[in-house]
């Protein structure tokens, strides 16, 4: 059996995602950095529909757990809900322009983060405050040009389901 | 039909993050998924010990000449504040053998090493550094800086290691202050430490300096935990809680000290 060409641009920029991810940032920056394994996965869903969707979740979120030292599994739950999302309403991803993506692809994020910060107060009691919500708007200013860019790679032009 | 597949990846999810919570899967298959992330984190952390290197490059020869001079000028102090301990030390453990008390020594094996990750993760709050199993390290090992106490190690690979910092909240650390002797016990709070179930009447005032007290088996006597920052008294409560500041550098450090502070075999001495 062939793989398809946008299989292997898939697993490179996942992994470049993580690479990108588990850069050191001096401290003050840290809680800036975007998300950048969410955005990759969510560029996959919404060009390849109903090619790229769970396993992704899957691969993704894992990546993301070992990174951030978390119990496996709880990035998995946020990524599987943010595919199912991107794959139910990729139509409205897809064919409208890189910019106005923005907010919808922000909206999702704000889920996961939302998740992500109530886990944090209901499983270690720790508020972690209103910085722990910083990675949002670098990740919508930064999700136009990746898109801008990620659309370069000949297997990433929108495929129809 | 997507909602199936949702459901059941997130039945999946769910059940991995509950096993992994209940059992600590991932901890203990850590060195094998070492094996699998440590490339990439090695990758990753490649541009900034290029820029690192190039910065050093070219600081320039007066730079590093003054940074000598310094480092010379530090040098000798540490020597004679190291004889002077060395000293009282001896004396220390005379009038210890005297008593008839146990012998708590300083360690003297400690090695340098690099922070490789910073975690600034509001579940929990470790640094990664580049020194592992084939170094002697081990579960419960204290890590210090040059200020104070970092943590202690949590997990430990092959070639790298997790450090749990004293701001987790799952930490703990029996401390002492320094102007009292009173003991506490301090808890990570995700950016600090916390004193718990402090009694009302005690003579704790902010600004105090906290010890480890060397109760606890895993930290090394007399090493600096932080400084009380706020005392928080609740009408009502018999007890009050106080905020510290930890002592340490904690997710600033690019270098920390592994020190080996229970008896260890010969071995473990000639690591490195």
């Amino acid at each position: 059996m062939r793989i398809e060409q946008w299989r292997f641009y898939q697993a490179l920029s996942l992994i470049a995602a993580t690479a990108l991810s588990a850069w050191p940032l001096p401290e003050g920056l840290a809680p800036w950095q975007p998300h950048w394994i969410a955005m990759v996965m969510i560029f996959w869903v919404i060009t390849q529909t109903g090619k790229a969707g769970f396993g992704m979740a899957w691969v993704a979120g894992l990546a993301s757990d070992l990174i951030a030292g978390n119990w496996i599994g709880i990035h998995i739950v946020s990524y599987s809900i943010i595919v199912y999302l991107c794959a139910r309403f990729y139509r409205t991803l897809q064919f409208s322009g890189s910019l106005e993506t923005s907010l919808p692809v922000g909206l999702l994020l704000a889920l996961h983060l939302g998740y992500l910060h109530l886990l944090s107060i209901f499983l270690s009691n720790v508020d972690p405050g209103l910085i722990f919500w910083a990675s949002l708007p670098t990740s919508m200013v930064v999700w136009p040009i990746l898109y801008f860019l990620m659309k370069k790679i000949p297997a990433g032009e929108p495929g129809l389901p | 039909m997507h909602w199936r597949k949702l459901t059941g990846s997130l039945i999946l999810a769910i059940a991995l993050i509950s096993v992994d919570y209940r059992y600590a899967v991932v901890d203990r298959a850590a060195p094998l998924l070492d094996l699998v992330i440590h490339p990439i984190m090695v990758v990753a952390s490649l541009p900034q010990q290029l820029i690192d290197s190039v910065y050093t490059h070219y600081q320039g020869i007066e730079a590093l000449a003054e940074e000598n001079r310094k480092l010379r000028q530090q040098l000798l102090e540490n020597v004679f504040s190291s004889r002077t301990l060395e000293a009282l030390e001896d004396e220390n453990r005379r009038l210890r053998t005297l008593a008839r008390l146990d012998i708590q020594g300083h360690s003297k094996q400690a090695l340098v090493a690099v922070v490789t990750k910073s975690n600034t993760n509001a579940f929990r709050q470790t640094i990664t550094i580049n020194r592992g199993t084939r170094n002697g390290t081990y579960v419960g090992q204290p890590v210090l800086d040059e200020r104070g106490v970092v943590g202690q190690i949590s997990n430990t690979s092959l070639f790298q290691s997790t450090v749990l910092l004293v701001t987790d909240v799952s930490h703990a650390l029996m401390v002492r202050n320094a102007r009292t002797n009173d003991r506490y016990l301090a808890h990570g709070n995700g950016q600090g430490l916390t004193l718990k179930f402090v009694p009302r009447h005690n003579d704790l005032k902010s600004g105090d300096i906290l010890l480890t007290s060397g109760l606890d088996e895993t930290y090394p006597e007399q090493h600096l935990v932080g400084k009380v920052t706020q005392i928080i008294t609740q009408p009502g409560r018999d007890f009050l809680e106080a905020d510290v500041q930890a002592g340490a550098q904690l997710h600033r450090n690019r270098e920390v000290l592994l020190v080996w502070n229970r008896e260890t075999p010969e071995e473990v001495a000639d690591a490195d």
